[in-house]
């Protein structure tokens, strides 16, 4: 990927990689299940694609830098905001469950939004941005998914709170499901997992550098 | 600011980032007061039908015949239970028999207080406790969700000397309760908190069977 240059706080494609890699540490914690990963990867996706208009570079242009990252944020909180009363009215199991996690996407989405390299026509930042947060909402539930089977034994356990009501139907559990592996349902696998992602991908990176070198 | 740090267009100082700062909180306040107007009736609702079904954990919809959500009474502040000004309580009757008085108490969590309603029948017993709301770590806190695992239901039929006193710690400490297993500081905040809420309905019961007897109607506060 070419970087693009800047002034100063200008995004690099390695500035990028690692910037969204820390942005999905909060995200990430609070995927504790499949449908709680989806959850939080759709409304991250949402909040990232209506806070890219604000990014253009007419915008940009007449803005001091100094207001950028304070505008951003506020204008995903701003959205994040609607979602979580939106998500009350319509979808009160899922916003009782997870609905706390929203304001932890406030700083997530904003400093992806804020590094995401602005192209001409607006378009192009916000297919750009399409790809980023919908890489983030199939990583989010796929880990989400395979800690609940880890942690709980189960999958798609809070399916039904899709549907809007108030009140759960019993859950489909297997017997060995009551004693899962606790330390996967817990934040501290997440950041294990991130850790090894990261190291995978500069393990990956090095290996291409060399490989280049021969050649 | 320095000389050398570049800015998008010099021009334009820091009064028109105030000034564009300013109007972008304010379009986002009245975006979100708009929301808010639409959704807070649907909100309200839920916030109902939540309550009532938390209170129906503790008392079946069948074994009572009031009006569950109106039929509160106001008690005197109680530290015990985590209350300094006067709290409300709830009453399930058949007929003018109480069938089961719902008291609210605050237990010590992790971080956050946990919010209780435990359902106590009028010889001293108790007939549910349910988690009305708890900010615990994910994970942690699931064990304390009815749907999700079996771990309040222990406290069913207990009564202040049953077990006796010094019983009332989780099973590390001595106890006879099981553990939420990596949370002991919630598992003693709830089993203490159930204790405490029982000592204060032996302390209180003749208060509280007359309060329980003439609940105020009226929306629940």
């Amino acid at each position: 990927m070419k970087a693009t240059t800047g002034p100063g706080i200008a995004p690099t494609s390695t500035g990028i990689v690692w910037l969204c890699l820390a942005a999905m540490v909060a995200p990430m914690a609070a995927s504790i299940t499949l449908i709680s990963g989806l959850f939080i990867g759709l409304i991250m996706v949402a909040t990232l694609l209506l806070t890219i208009p604000f990014r253009t570079r007419a915008l940009r242009s007449w803005l001091p830098t100094e207001f950028h990252i304070p505008s951003l944020l506020l204008i995903s909180a701003g959205w994040l905001t609607v979602f979580d009363l939106i998500l009350s009215a319509w979808l009160p199991a899922l916003r009782a469950s997870y609905g706390v996690y929203l304001p932890v996407l406030t700083v997530a989405t904003a400093a992806v939004a804020w590094r995401i390299p602005t192209q001409r026509p607006v378009l192009r930042t916000s297919q750009y941005a399409a790809i980023i947060s919908g890489l983030y909402l199939l990583t989010l539930t796929l880990l989400g998914g395979l800690r609940e089977l880890l942690s709980q034994g189960t999958l798609l356990s809070d399916a039904w709170m899709l549907t809007g009501a108030v009140i759960a139907p019993p859950a489909l559990t297997t017997p060995s499901a009551s004693y899962g592996f606790l330390l996967a349902g817990l934040p501290p696998t997440v950041f294990l997992l991130l850790g090894l992602v990261a190291a995978a991908i500069k393990a990956w990176r090095l290996n291409a550098d060399q490989k280049n070198k021969s050649n | 600011m320095t000389e050398t740090e570049p800015r998008a267009n010099p021009s334009f100082g820091i009064l028109t980032g105030i000034a564009w700062l300013v109007s972008l909180a304010v379009l986002v306040a009245m975006l979100i007061t708009l929301i808010a107007q639409i959704t807070e009736p649907r909100i309200a609702h839920h916030r109902q039908a939540g309550f009532l079904a938390k209170l129906h954990e503790i008392v079946p919809a069948k074994s009572y015949d009031n009006d569950l959500l109106d039929s509160h009474f106001t008690l005197t502040s109680a530290p015990s239970l985590g209350f300094d000004a006067p709290f409300p309580a709830y009453v399930a009757r058949r007929g003018t028999a109480v069938v089961t008085v719902i008291l609210p108490a605050i237990a010590q969590g992790y971080k956050e207080p946990i919010r209780l309603l435990i359902g106590i029948t009028p010889d001293g017993r108790l007939a549910g406790v349910s988690v009305q709301n708890h900010q615990e770590t994910p994970g942690y806190g699931e064990r304390m969700d009815r749907n999700k695992s079996s771990w309040l239901d222990q406290f069913f039929g207990l009564s202040l000397g049953n077990p006796p006193d010094q019983e009332w710690e989780p099973r590390k400490d001595g106890g006879q309760f099981d553990q939420i297993s990596g949370a002991t500081i919630t598992t003693r905040g709830v089993i203490h908190a159930v204790r405490d809420t029982l000592r204060y309905y032996a302390d209180h019961r003749n208060d509280i069977l007359t309060a329980a007897a003439h609940p105020t109607s009226g929306q629940t506060p």
